[in-house]
């Protein structure tokens, strides 16, 4: 069952931008265009993840938030200003967090990824070619015999599969897989991503991109 | 020192010391009239003495039927005298043959005087001189006053002096304790009303310094503040009453200063986010086909497509900004241009635009040469004239009207088309304010072409209003001074935004 995310944008572009990197992570993704349809839906359907934009039409962003608290669905909001008045108001009232426009595709799909982990949304098998991920219980298999992957590993390996066909540099793998803080080198990704080369055999298919970092292709 | 402290001495001293001297000086005169009197009255005394002694001598010249008498005669009749009355008669001086004054008499009176009241009178009768009728001096001895009063008697052929005297003590005593009191009881009536002055003094001051800590409060930032006008000197009133006028125009002048500081943060706000709405799409496009692995030909040309279009959209947005700093910064090139020449011009330029939507501009000018810079004033016109074709259907036309109005020169021009609510209206020279976003981006307009014109015709000191019906359609009418507007030296780049 894919992850299913409502967007809620009225600006055309960056709806239609949003949903093609959307798609490219392998979420079903529905545009709504104005604030309280949006709230209808929520309502009558289920989502697991809210893009919010507080620059709305009418109801904007935060009245928008108030309206589906109930439903308790995480949301992202996506925000033009940098006024962190608007930023704090927006996590007070229970976003999940914040995107500050103009924003870059990766950028989004790792906070996307976050908070899914988040709320344990994102718990349901995985599966690469012949290999199935058990995310609930950090169990890999290949081809049904388990592999012994470190913890650091299987959530990298998670992160690949989860974002198949898209470069990713490796600050934002670092970001994504060790957290904001961590202060290492980027040589830890190097290290990681040839462990997971060798024990899972994808040398042909974990690919380095000069300039761009690395692509698991399917 | 403080003012009121200033105040109450030199008004303090100055009373003290008026009423000290002029007590002192009324003691003093009234002293001497005193000590005259007694003068007075001793010669008087004198007088009478000789007068007594006169009357004796003649009665001895009647009695011996002499013209003359003699000395051992006339030294019987003071005898006599002095055995008599005594009293107030001291010394009898002669002079002897050689002119040399010698004690003569002395009474009993004159032992209790001492010895230096006696020498000094040996001296005053030497001093005196044959015509002085009478002298007299005032003489201290052992705390005592004494007045002496002499004459000269010639009753037989040797000179004698009289002398009489009086003790005046007691007017020196008397002297002596109304100074004392004056002093006392000045110091104590100075004390007193020192107290008063003070209090007085303070009070009449108190305005000020109620003046003062309303000040303090005002300096603080709390413009608002008032003083009270209604208490104190008319000074006072009229200092607080001027200060609440600069207080006032000091909160009027920040009013207007947050104001335009709102205004500016408002734009650069709104502008911020045109800026980065357009960014995002380009940004997020732009990485989805660099990122992708295999992009489908059809998404690719999409894709692409939309970046040049945002990009477009951010190019007459930098544009539009650039035309709005120009104005703001630049002189006016003003030359009296011909509002029929000005017609025309427009409606060759927007023959393409007009010929699009089908529709007609139709035109009224009267025979007018209005002062202006042409290039703006063509762009404005042009802009309300593109604005009134976007709201318009096909094949409906537009009316450009220009008129003289006195010292007037009026332009409207008036659309049937879609029009405005009440609300818009208000807002649409607002910066980046645009009705129906959707449409309006498509046909790449950024929500500053109105701003501008109202800054344009702002700086030929004109005006410029609008006038719309929803589903009716709008006039905008622009009115501009026919007599061209001496500089008044204002700094155009203090120009509000907005």
């Amino acid at each position: 069952m894919k992850t299913r995310i409502l967007v809620v944008e009225d600006e055309q572009h960056i709806g239609q931008m949003i949903e093609a990197a959307l798609g490219l992570a392998g979420y079903e993704c529905e545009i709504c265009r104005d604030g309280r349809r949006a709230v209808a839906k929520v309502h009558q359907e289920n989502y697991d993840l809210i893009l919010l934009d507080i620059m709305l039409p009418e109801m904007n962003g935060f009245e928008v938030i108030e309206a589906i608290k109930s439903r308790e669905i995480p949301v992202i909001f996506l925000t033009a200003l940098q006024d962190v008045t608007d930023k704090v108001k927006g996590l007070r009232l229970g976003a999940e967090d914040y995107i500050v426009k103009p924003f870059e595709i990766m950028e989004l799909l790792a906070r996307i990824e976050v908070v899914l982990r988040r709320y344990k949304k994102n718990l349901e098998i995985l599966e690469y070619r012949d290999i199935r991920i058990y995310p609930d219980r950090h169990l890999v298999e290949k081809a049904g015999r388990q592999v012994a992957l470190t913890p650091k590993e299987f959530d990298l390996f998670v992160f690949f599969v989860r974002n198949k066909d898209i470069a990713i540099g490796r600050e934002r793998l670092l970001s994504a897989v060790w957290g904001y803080e961590f202060m290492g080198e980027s040589r830890t990704v190097d290290i990681h991503v040839q462990q997971l080369r060798k024990k899972l055999d994808l040398s042909k298919q974990l690919v380095t991109i000069p300039k761009l970092g690395y692509r698991l292709e399917s | 020192m403080k003012l009121w402290q200033k105040i109450f001495l030199a008004v303090f001293s100055l009373t003290v010391i008026c009423i000290s001297i002029t007590g002192d000086i009324t003691i003093i005169r009234s002293f001497q009239m005193t000590v005259d009197t007694a003068r007075d009255r001793a010669v008087s005394e004198v007088e009478y003495i000789v007068s007594g002694l006169d009357s004796q001598v003649l009665y001895e010249r009647l009695l011996n039927d002499n013209l003359q008498i003699s000395e051992e005669k006339v030294d019987e009749i003071i005898q006599k005298w002095l055995g008599e009355n005594g009293g107030q008669l001291l010394f009898v001086f002669a002079e002897n043959q050689n002119g040399v004054t010698y004690e003569a008499e002395k009474t009993a009176a004159a032992g209790e005087l001492g010895e230096a009241t006696q020498y000094i009178t040996q001296g005053l009768v030497d001093q005196m001189d044959e015509d002085e009728r009478y002298f007299s001096e005032i003489v201290s001895d052992n705390n005592r006053y004494y007045i002496l009063t002499g004459t000269r008697w010639v009753p037989a052929e040797r000179v004698r002096y009289l002398i009489t005297w009086s003790d005046i003590s007691d007017i020196y005593r008397s002297v002596n304790s109304q100074l004392r009191f004056q002093m006392i009881f000045s110091m104590v009536l100075s004390a007193i009303a020192g107290i008063a002055l003070i209090f007085m003094v303070v009070r009449m001051l108190e305005p000020l310094r109620r003046i003062n800590s309303g000040l303090r409060i005002i300096a603080r930032g709390r413009y608002q503040t008032r003083l009270p006008e209604g208490k104190g000197a008319p000074e006072m009133r009229e200092l607080a009453h001027n200060i609440n006028v600069m207080a006032k125009s000091v909160e009027n002048h920040t009013e207007k200063l947050k104001l335009q500081a709102e205004n500016r943060r408002q734009f650069v706000d709104s502008l911020a986010h045109e800026m980065k709405t357009p960014l995002t799409s380009i940004l997020g496009f732009a990485d989805m086909l660099r990122i992708s692995r295999k992009i489908p030909e059809e998404k690719r040309e999409e894709y692409a497509n939309i970046i040049f279009e945002e990009a477009k959209r951010l190019k007459n947005l930098s544009g539009k900004l650039m035309e709005l700093s120009m104005t703001k910064h630049v002189a006016l090139d003003m030359t009296f241009v011909s509002a029929r020449e000005l017609v025309a011009e427009l409606k060759k330029t927007l023959a393409p635009l007009l010929a699009q939507k089908h529709s007609q501009l139709l035109v009224y000018t009267d025979d007018m040469f209005i002062p202006m810079d042409r290039e703006l004033m063509k762009s404005v016109f042009y802009n309300l004239i593109e604005n009134a074709c976007k709201a318009s259907k096909d094949g409906q036309n537009i009316a450009f009207i220009a008129l003289r109005k006195e010292k007037w020169a009026v332009f409207c021009v008036k659309d049937n088309g879609i029009g405005m609510s009440e609300t818009d209206v208000k807002m649409a020279m607002e910066p980046f304010f645009m009705v129906d976003k959707m449409a309006s981006r498509q046909a790449g307009g950024t929500g500053l072409g109105l701003m501008l014109c109202f800054e344009i015709v702002r700086q030929h000191k004109g005006q410029i209003g609008i006038e719309s019906q929803l589903g009716k359609g709008t006039v905008v009418t622009v009115s501009l001074p026919l007599e061209q507007q001496p500089d008044d030296g204002e700094d155009v780049k203090e120009g509000e935004v907005g």
